[in-house]
């Protein structure tokens, strides 16, 4: 959890410095892996419904209102908020809310994109909206203690998940039942839920959602473990073999490695997040993969992880203009469709230090081999 | 009732041809061009958005979002549908294997994508139909599609698409109970899970874990301790479940694609949980049951539910309804309640929910997936009773 006073604070100042009369930070009630959870993130709770706004003030006032109504006393429960209020017209209250807070002017608004247009045209009938993410983003650039200790909390977690995993691969096992193994193991291990991909066959193009293919010995099974605990994910790749590996996939995931390695070895506080896609491309352009470096063939090179902030964001290429900064999460993954492999998974969550990076799981990725 | 989204849809993920084949879907394409034939329409573009919200693109493609992100299916009177979800282009293949549509395309705003599509189409669009735009797309990519296709005319359409959704095919209804089996089936589970933890969470992780095993795409799961103020149902927490506690389970889940949801009581004992059971409780069940037929309002059956749950156990289900329709979304119309004037028809699904307050041990609540068939409702969710 961030250090709200800290967090509110900064967001005061930056609202004051752009003579905000308040700030709505909204959400649709989603938690998506691709973007930031803003609103988790200054209320230290995850809402239900699909519209929740938590307004806050020119002069520190905060409110949260949550749809349905009935969801009002668990997230007063967790909630630092003192003011949770529960509506099932929010559409309605919102505007209602800002103008008990004599903000009919300028009002910064986070995450407005996700807003429906029911919303939106109201609350722009009572006030002048602007987009504010970066209010947000700006911070949570600075992670609290507690922030860094939750993301290696979820990272041990995924290494629980990840032992599962290895546990139940075996020839005959479906994919949506090993999957259902790895779940049960994160969420018993304390996950509040999990974003997990898999592929199982010899020649795979990517990963996906299960199927009811059954594993046969010779399989290359290729996992994206990644679960999440309160808005904070950290991610695995894995590549798992059943039984030998041919001497190509060996080499070819040596390869992979060695581009790991060096997407690692650029990492760190004040560095550009683009070197990391840099170093890995060359090490697969150097090796007559150049072509393979771009979509579809992979997705991108890392991505970051957080709750208020997911920067550099969901695509670190080497055009990605971002300096990395301490305790930021990026997970480095040269997840790759090679000709001769097909898609191969290889990757780890770190944590940006001031010196370099830290690999927050315990379990390494390389080539596992299960025997048959 | 509102759950947490999943950041995932992690389960299953199969289009079974026997259970749904193409035909089912050219039915339904058919039925929805005659209504835009009866409406003078020359297309419909049917929005869907994030875990709770793809029912109109799913309905009609059988293609479903994994992500809370967007799909937009445009179905032009005279010529073939395109499909359209926001992603990357190497979900392409997973995309096909689960649609019959031939024309997928992988984007980052199905809104600016389907413009693009009208502008380069010869077929007609000077009269478009949307369904689900208005509810679920974000203003300003609305804003941009609306003054994309001017000099267009934009008609709902989201009761067609509703309507249609609202009333089951034979082979949905089928759908229905396999889903509804699997909801059964974990129910029955509970009472048999090692609870020797007494920890809601992993009490969870069990119940997921076995409707996953049974084929489940999607699962949520609630919980509720009642208590004088309420039910308060709220997701799973770090909670130990004590000795002697009565606890809520309720149990959603999809099973390639249609859902079906139950809630059960449950007394925690020292190693397991067992399920309440009261010939009251039972009782009230049937008369609700009895009360949900052919014929008469949704507003009409609410009005009977009341009478028959009485004022406490009335207060208690109030903030959650006395149920709503169930099909390929978790929640659809019709809505049980007084402002919902839809007459129940033959081949509507419905998530029904009872209580009854015992004054010595607190209430018993349930929920069950019901069908509406043969001039009566049917549980399908019932193999406790």
């Amino acid at each position: 959890m961030p250090d709200t006073r800290a967090v509110l604070d900064r967001i005061l100042a930056a609202m004051r410095e752009r003579a905000l009369e308040a700030l709505v930070v909204y959400s649709d009630g989603a938690l998506n892996i691709l973007r930031a959870s803003h609103l988790q993130y200054v209320a230290g709770v995850r809402p239900l419904g699909p519209r929740n706004a938590v307004v806050i003030g020119r002069r520190g006032d905060v409110a949260l209102l949550v749809e349905p109504a009935w969801d009002r006393d668990r997230v007063s429960r967790l909630s630092w908020i003192p003011g949770v209020r529960g509506t099932d017209d929010l559409a309605r209250e919102l505007p209602a809310l800002l103008r008990a807070l004599g903000a009919t002017g300028t009002v910064g608004l986070v995450s407005g994109d996700l807003m429906t247009t029911e919303v939106f045209d109201r609350l722009s009938d009572a006030c002048r909206v602007v987009p504010a993410d970066a209010i947000v983003e700006a911070a949570a650039v600075q992670r609290s203690p507690d922030e860094v200790a939750m993301a290696r909390r979820v990272a041990g977690i995924a290494d629980v998940g990840f032992e599962a995993f290895r546990h139940a691969v075996r020839a005959g096992i479906r994919e949506y039942e090993l999957l259902a193994e790895l779940e049960y193991a994160m969420r018993n291990a304390g996950a509040d839920d999990s974003f997990n991909l898999v592929a199982s066959g010899s020649h795979s193009h990517g990963m996906h959602a299960p199927t009811d293919r059954r594993l046969v010995p010779g399989d290359t099974v290729i996992v994206e473990i990644t679960p999440v605990r309160d808005g904070q994910f950290v991610q695995l790749c894995r590549t798992v073999v059943l039984g030998e590996p041919a001497t190509v996939l060996a080499e070819r995931y040596a390869l992979l490695l060695t581009a790991y390695r060096a997407g690692v070895e650029a990492l760190g506080a004040g560095r550009p997040a683009s070197g990391l896609a840099s170093a890995i491309n060359r090490v697969l352009s150097e090796a007559g993969y150049r072509e393979y470096c771009y979509p579809p063939y992979m997705r991108t090179r890392g991505h970051g992880f957080g709750v208020g902030s997911i920067a550099p964001g969901i695509v670190i290429d080497e055009q990605t203009d971002h300096a990395l900064t301490e305790h930021q999460v990026i997970v480095v993954h040269p997840n790759q469709y090679l000709p001769e492999t097909g898609y191969l998974a290889c990757g780890e969550t770190h944590l940006v230090t001031a010196g370099g990076a830290e690999r927050l799981a315990r379990t390494e990725t390389r080539l596992y081999v299960e025997p048959v | 009732m509102q759950t947490l989204q999943p950041t995932l849809r992690l389960g299953r993920d199969v289009w079974d041809r026997v259970n749904l084949p193409v035909a089912e879907f050219h039915a339904r394409l058919a039925a929805l061009r005659d209504a835009l034939r009866e409406r003078r329409l020359e297309a419909a573009l049917l929005y869907g958005r994030g875990l709770d919200g793809c029912g109109h693109p799913t309905y009609f493609s059988n293609y479903t979002v994994k992500l809370p992100v967007a799909a937009l299916l445009v179905v032009p009177l005279d010529a073939e549908p395109v499909l359209f979800f926001q992603g990357a282009s190497r979900g392409l293949p997973a995309a096909k294997a689960t649609t019959w549509i031939a024309d997928v395309r992988a984007c980052a705003d199905v809104g600016a994508s389907c413009v693009k599509l009208l502008a380069e189409s010869s077929w007609p669009a000077s009269r478009l139909g949307f369904a689900g735009v208005r509810r679920l797309m974000p203003h300003a990519e609305r804003r941009r599609l609306l003054a994309a296709v001017e000099p267009a005319a934009v008609v709902e359409i989201d009761d067609v698409v509703d309507g249609q959704r609202a009333v089951k095919s034979s082979r949905e209804l089928d759908q229905t109970r396999r889903a509804a089996r699997v909801v059964g089936q974990v129910m029955a589970q509970v009472a048999t899970i090692d609870v020797a933890v007494r920890h809601e969470r992993s009490l969870e992780a069990a119940i997921v874990r076995a409707a996953r095993l049974e084929g489940a795409e999607d699962v949520r799961v609630m919980m509720a301790r009642p208590t004088g103020a309420g039910l308060m149902f709220r997701p799973p927490e770090d909670v130990d479940l004590p000795v002697g506690a009565r606890l809520v389970i309720h149990l959603e889940l999809a099973r390639e694609r249609y859902w079906s949801q139950a809630a059960r009581t449950f007394e925690v004992q020292a190693d397991r949980l067992i399920s309440v059971v009261e010939p009251p409780a039972d009782a009230v069940v049937d008369r609700l049951v009895g009360e949900l037929r052919p014929g008469r309002t949704a507003a009409g059956y609410a009005a009977a539910a009341a009478d028959v749950l009485g004022a406490a156990a009335g207060a208690l289900l109030r903030p959650y309804g006395f149920g709503h329709g169930i099909g390929i979304t978790r929640e659809e119309p019709p809505c049980l309640d007084a402002s919902d004037a839809t007459r129940l028809r033959e081949g509507m699904c419905f998530a029904l929910r009872s209580a009854w307050v015992d004054a010595v041990h607190g209430p018993i609540v349930r929920t069950d997936t019901l069908l509406v068939a043969g001039g009566r409702s049917m549980c399908l969710t019932a193999d406790d009773r």
